[in-house]
Order: structure tokens, then C-alpha cells, then sequence
């Protein structure tokens, strides 16, 4: 195994540990923090992926990671929660203790369900890549099971964003990487998203007084 | 070229918009004015190509196809109505002192930015573009549907956007894996990712990868779509922007979303070398997406919401028969212009409602035909075109849904049957208590008197087309070119 191999695992491995702890953080600025790190460990993945493989372009693409996800979006969002005075203490229906068993327990199942797919299908050989996969699958499901689970519109919008880092895990596992127009397009769209977003739940908390989404029920049939 | 140009003076009107020195007249004038011009520029362009004139265009970023060509033209015909209503509806709610002029700078910026995201939905060929494009279709409508500052539109707003964008981005997730399947087959990195080139690597894809991809591709555009259980944010969301904008959302985003869904559609049906198993994810989410809503709008307090929820019922009525075969498909395409036309005039209807009676509640507007006649006479033939009343164009693709539907399925169809009966029904009694029940006390009752407006004439319009599309497709003449443009959307 090469220095550059060795390094995308443990970036890797940093990624996952970084999204294990998002999905059982349970104060704002704590949450920032990993879902930060582990962007960055993505980032530091395309970097260790784009040396390895000669891809000159997945250093673009690590650049931008980096600088939308670990450092933009964490920003804003901090800034729009100070602005509207938000409380930093988040809600989930699961207690942090429980968070750390029901996380890992969905990642397995993403996992289990990737490697059971027709996507491991194909005889690949065992590398840094193919791991990724299921891995990626895995942080999909946690991001989904995260904005299932939390009840305050913050960390709903996290969740969005750590699906969005299993999504972008996929890419890079199974397509070494998409063509850089379309991953700045993406990264443009991630941001903007995460803009609004921000701002919505700024005005949500002005309006209704909290961030908890059980109090958003004035529409119904 | 020309769609080049359409798209910059979609850019140019944005920006335009942002002046500081536009007045609100002013702001409305040029929304109006890139409307006209986005028509011309759209029809010059791609008119040709849906008449079957000149050949389908195919570029390394785009693809004008005759039945993308038809959807644009229907975008620009929707935009231009919608800015003619505007013209109108926000003057009311500007002099009203409901609307500020940054609110309404804020409505001029993010409506041409909204159809340009349309257009290159449309018209995109390179998958990432075509993502991007429909991811900012919610980005630029966000701002509009928490348009009025309420608890409920930012209700509406949030549950909009986190709905919408995870479901875009699972249809992300479908979009890589497809990808992957293109690569496994052979594809280049930059090929994997245009929808010419993979249709044309169906051969050697791997189909059980392809199949993955169609199930996160089906749930995320599905969302989009309002497909039933996916549907949550949308009687929310179109309920509570400002009445144009609902009519554009209602009456073309829906279309947009589906025909991009139908796109990827065609890729998996020729891997699989049929479309027997697409088809019966759009048979089973159709009756579910026509049976949910027909429940609810018995019991409906709210005419927006009412209406909203229609567009569920119809995004249903869609699906099955995008699941029928060649035959639903041209029923498909019927459908879709005849909801686009009927259901915006609805819309720009229900705005004027809204204006006069200040209120959407069913039990607090009432004899809206004695009070406001032009407006409860236009409302009462759209709902009437709406639910497939001849000589509407609805009624022959529910002609086509009954008549294809139960020789092939007739379980299904029965129960799709059921659920447009009853929501037609729930339609029909709330409109009647709102056009002819008489006032009661809690109602607003100083309305002044009606007089026509651009809103009517928009509406009388919109039904106008609508009789003589009906009219050409029942007598048949119209039947072959809407049966070759549907062809577009067949792989096999």
C-alpha cells in the first residue's frame, strides 16, 4: 500500500468518524465542528485520491470542499444563528447516547444494503474506492435518519448536508470524481441552498420563537 | 443561439430587477416585457422543431427535442400570462400596502430566474445541468413561497425547500449511479453524464445497477413531481406564493419535473428492453397520487389549498398514464397541456378572489357569482375544463386513462376511476357553496363592484385555447402531430 493510499484510508476513516459524531451532537457549535471535519476529511480524500490516481482535476474538486463545506456553509450557518439568537442546545428525539447506537446502526445497514446491491456487483478490486461505496451509501442513510430524527430546524438542515457529503463520497468512489463545471454547479447549488436555509430558520425562529419543528404544524387538512 | 439569448435576457431581467431606482411600475413593466420577449425568442427558436419543420437539434450541453420544444413553448406561454397578471395583482397589493417595493423586487428577481432554471431543465442534455437546473427551480422559488412574511409561508417555505432539495438530491444519487452504469459500460468520465450518449450505452449496462439508479431517480424526481407520499410540501407550497407564481408552479414546474423523470424513464427501458417495470411504479404511485388527494379535497377549508391539492390528483392522472404504453403516452401529453392552460387560469382566478374577499377560506367567501360574476363565471368554466367536462382536452386523456386503463389493468383503473370521480366531485361542491351559497355575517361584505380587468382577460384567454385545443383533439386533427411529439418520450 502507498503513502497516498494509506492516507485516503485514514481520510476515510476520518470521514466517517466526523459523520458518527454530527448525527450524535447534540449543542449547534459542536455539530458545526464535525460536520466540518469530516468535510474536510472528504476534501483530504479528493486530494489523496487526485495524487494516487493522477487526477489532476479531483484537486478542484477538493479545493472547493473545503471551502464551501468546512469553512462557508459552517459559517453562515453559525452567523444566522447568532443573528436570530437561537438557542444552542439542539432537539432530537433520540437521547445522545442512544444517537451514537442508532447511527451506527443505520450506517450498517446502508452498508450492508450497498454490498448486497447490484453496485458491488463486478468483481472491483479491493481498494480505497471500492471501500468508499458502501461507506458513502452508509452516510446517505445517516443524513436521511438525521433529518427524520431531529426536531430542530438547524440540525434538519445539517442532515440535508450530510446526505449531500454521502452523495458527494459516491461520486468520488464511483465515478473518481464528476466533470468540474457540473461539481461547481453542484457546490453553487449546496451553498445557496444552505443560504436560504439558514436564513429560513432565522425567521422561523423569529416568528415562532424556537427552532423546534413540532411547533411548524399551522398547516394541516 | 436563440436559446442562448433567451436565457440572457432571462439574466438580464434579474438584474435589471435589482436597480435601485425601478419603481414598482417600472419592475412590473420589464418582467413584463422579457415575458414577451422570452415567447418570441422561444417560439423563433423551437416552434420549428415542434412542428417537425426542421430536425431535432442535438449540441454537446443541449438538446432540443419537439417534445422539450413543446414544454419550452408552454414555460414561455405560462411566463407571459403570469407577468400579464402581475401586472395587475401586484398594483392591487402594492396600493393595498400589502406588497413593499423591495418584496416586489425581490418577486421580479426570482420569477426570470425561476424560468431560465425551467428552460435549462428542459433543454439540458448534460445530466449535472439538468440537476442543477431543478435544483434551482426550488432555490428561486423559496423566497416567493415565504413571499408574505406568515408563520404559515415560512411554514410552508421550509417544509418546500428541505422536501424538495433531499428529493433532488436523491434524484442526484440516481443520477451518479446511472453514471456508474454508463462508466462500467464503457462511457468516458464527461459521456457518463449526457442522456444522448447513455441512451445510446443502454446495450451493455449493467441493468440491475440501471434499476438502483430508476428507484432513487423515481423517489427524488418523484418529490418534485408531488407524487403521493412525496407530496407533503406542495398544497402548502402552492398555496401560499402569490397567485401567478402558483399558477406558474402548478401548472408547468410539476410538468417540468415529470418530464425529466421521463427522460431517465426511456434510459432504463431500453436497458431493461421493455418498460413493463417502469411502468408499474407510475401505475401503482399514479392511483395512490389520485386517490389520497380525492379523500382530502372532500373536506377542504381553503380554495388555494383546494386547488393545490387538484394538482396532486392531476400529477396522478399523469403518472398512469405515462404507465399505459404509447397510447397513455399521447393521453400523457394531452393532459399536460390541458392542466397547464386550465389550472393556471384557475390560479390567476383564485388571486383575484383572494383580492377582493381577502380571505381563501371557503366559509368566509360566498354568491361569488352575484358579487364578483366575471371572475366566478371564468372560475366555474376552468373548474369545468379542470375536471374534464367536454369539449375540454381532459376529457379525452381521461377517455384514454379509462379506455386503455381497464382492458390492460383493471383493477388500477377501476380504482383511478373512483378517485377522479370523487375529487371532481369534492371540486364541484366547494365550488358551489363559493359561487352560490348565500353571505353570511362573519364574511367581509363591502365588495366593490366588479369590473373587468387584465386578470379576466388573461383567464378568458387561457380558456379560449383551451376550447380550441380541446376541439382539435376530440375531432382528431389534432391527434398525429400530438402522437409523433409524444413519441419523443418512447425508447422503445
Amino acid at each position: 500500500m502507498t503513502n497516498a493510499s494509506l492516507f485516503s484510508m485514514l481520510m476515510i476513516g476520518l470521514f466517517v468518524a466526523g459523520t458518527l459524531s454530527c448525527f450524535s451532537t447534540m449543542r449547534l457549535q459542536s455539530l458545526l465542528r464535525s460536520y466540518a471535519f469530516s468535510s474536510a476529511a472528504l476534501g483530504g480524500l479528493a486530494l489523496g485520491l487526485a495524487v494516487e490516481e493522477s487526477a489532476i482535476h479531483l484537486i478542484t474538486v477538493a479545493g472547493a470542499v473545503i471551502v464551501v463545506k468546512s469553512f462557508l456553509v459552517p459559517s453562515v450557518i453559525s452567523r444566522m444563528a447568532e443573528r436570530s439568537h437561537a438557542s444552542k442546545r439542539l432537539a432530537s428525539s433520540l437521547r445522545p447516547s442512544a444517537s451514537w447506537f442508532v447511527g451506527g446502526a443505520v450506517f450498517a445497514v446502508g452498508i450492508y444494503l450497498a454490498l448486497r446491491s447490484p453496485l458491488f456487483v463486478g468483481g472491483l478490486e479491493p481498494t480505497q474506492m471500492t471501500a468508499l461505496l458502501p461507506i458513502s451509501v452508509g452516510v446517505v442513510f445517516m443524513g436521511f435518519a438525521m433529518m427524520i430524527l431531529r426536531k430542530d430546524v438547524l440540525s434538519q438542515l445539517l442532515g440535508f448536508l450530510v446526505l449531500e457529503n454521502g452523495i458527494a463520497a459516491f461520486s468520488l468512489s464511483a465515478l473518481g470524481g464528476i466533470p468540474v463545471a457540473i461539481e461547481f454547479g453542484v457546490y453553487s447549488a449546496v451553498l445557496i441552498g444552505a443560504i436560504l436555509m439558514a436564513t429560513l430558520s432565522g425567521r422561523v425562529q423569529q416568528l415562532f420563537g424556537t427552532h423546534d419543528t413540532s411547533r411548524l404544524s399551522e398547516l394541516t387538512d | 443561439m436563440l436559446l442562448f439569448l433567451a436565457f440572457g435576457i432571462l439574466l438580464l431581467a434579474a438584474l435589471l430587477s435589482l436597480l435601485p431606482k425601478m419603481s414598482g411600475r417600472s419592475l412590473r413593466w420589464t418582467g413584463l416585457a422579457s415575458s414577451v420577449l422570452i415567447l418570441c425568442a422561444i417560439l423563433w427558436s423551437v416552434g420549428p422543431v415542434l412542428l417537425g419543420w426542421t430536425d431535432p437539434r442535438l449540441t454537446s450541453w443541449w438538446e432540443v427535442s419537439r417534445f422539450a420544444s413543446l414544454m419550452g413553448i408552454l414555460v414561455a406561454w405560462l411566463y407571459v400570462c403570469a407577468m400579464l397578471v402581475s401586472l395587475h395583482y401586484l398594483h392591487v397589493e402594492e396600493r393595498k400596502g400589502i406588497v413593499s417595493i423591495r418584496q416586489m423586487r425581490l418577486y421580479m428577481v426570482c420569477v426570470p430566474l425561476f424560468v431560465l432554471s425551467m428552460l435549462a431543465a428542459i433543454f439540458a442534455d448534460n445530466v449535472g445541468i439538468l440537476w442543477v437546473a431543478l435544483e434551482s427551480t426550488t432555490l428561486s422559488t423559496t423566497l416567493l413561497v415565504s413571499f408574505y412574511g406568515k408563520k404559515s409561508s415560512m411554514e410552508a417555505a421550509w417544509k418546500y425547500i428541505v422536501i424538495c432539495s433531499t428529493g433532488i438530491a436523491l434524484g442526484l444519487f440516481g443520477i451518479l449511479i446511472l453514471g456508474y452504469a454508463g462508466a462500467q459500460a464503457g462511457l468516458q468520465e464527461a459521456s457518463a453524464f449526457k442522456i444522448s450518449l447513455l441512451r445510446g450505452a443502454t446495450g451493455s449496462m449493467d441493468q440491475g445497477i440501471v434499476m438502483w439508479a430508476f428507484v432513487f431517480l423515481f423517489i427524488g424526481f418523484g418529490t418534485k413531481i408531488g407524487l403521493v407520499p412525496m407530496h407533503t410540501w406542495l398544497p402548502d407550497a402552492h398555496s401560499k406564493t402569490p397567485s401567478p407564481v402558483s399558477a406558474m408552479l402548478s401548472g408547468i414546474l410539476l410538468n417540468v419535473a415529470f418530464f425529466t423523470l421521463l427522460r431517465f424513464k426511456g434510459i432504463v427501458d431500453l436497458t431493461l428492453k421493455s418498460g413493463a417495470w417502469t411502468d408499474q411504479f407510475f401505475l401503482v404511485f399514479g392511483v395512490l397520487t389520485i386517490l389520497l388527494p380525492s379523500i382530502v379535497l372532500l373536506s377542504q377549508r381553503n380554495y388555494k389549498r383546494m386547488l393545490a391539492y387538484h394538482s396532486v390528483e392531476h400529477m396522478g392522472i399523469m403518472a398512469f398514464l405515462a404507465g399505459l404504453g404509447p397510447l397513455g403516452m399521447v393521453g400523457f401529453t394531452i393532459h399536460m397541456i390541458g392542466h397547464a392552460l386550465s389550472k393556471s387560469a384557475l390560479f390567476f382566478g383564485a388571486g383575484e378572489l383572494l383580492q377582493r374577499f381577502e380571505s381563501t377560506k371557503f366559509h368566509l367567501v360566498h354568491d361569488v357569482l352575484k358579487r364578483a360574476p366575471r371572475t366566478g363565471l371564468l372560475f366555474l368554466a376552468a373548474a369545468l375544463f379542470l375536471i374534464g367536462v367536454p369539449p375540454s382536452g381532459l376529457f379525452l386523456s381521461e377517455y384514454v386513462l379509462v379506455g386503455t386503463g381497464l382492458v390492460a389493468h383493471p383493477f388500477l383503473s377501476a380504482a383511478a376511476l373512483a378517485g377522479i370521480t370523487m375529487a371532481g366531485l369534492g371540486l364541484m361542491r366547494h365550488l358551489f357553496e363559493l359561487l352560490f351559497h348565500p353571505t353570511i355575517p362573519e364574511e367581509k361584505q363591502d365588495v366593490p363592484v366588479e369590473t373587468w380587468n387584465l386578470t379576466h382577460t388573461v383567464m378568458a384567454l387561457q380558456l379560449g385555447i383551451g376550447l380550441i385545443f380541446g376541439l382539435w383533439m376530440l375531432s382528431g386533427q389534432g391527434w398525429p402531430l400530438l402522437s409523433s411529439v409524444s413519441a419523443d418520450l418512447l425508447s422503445l
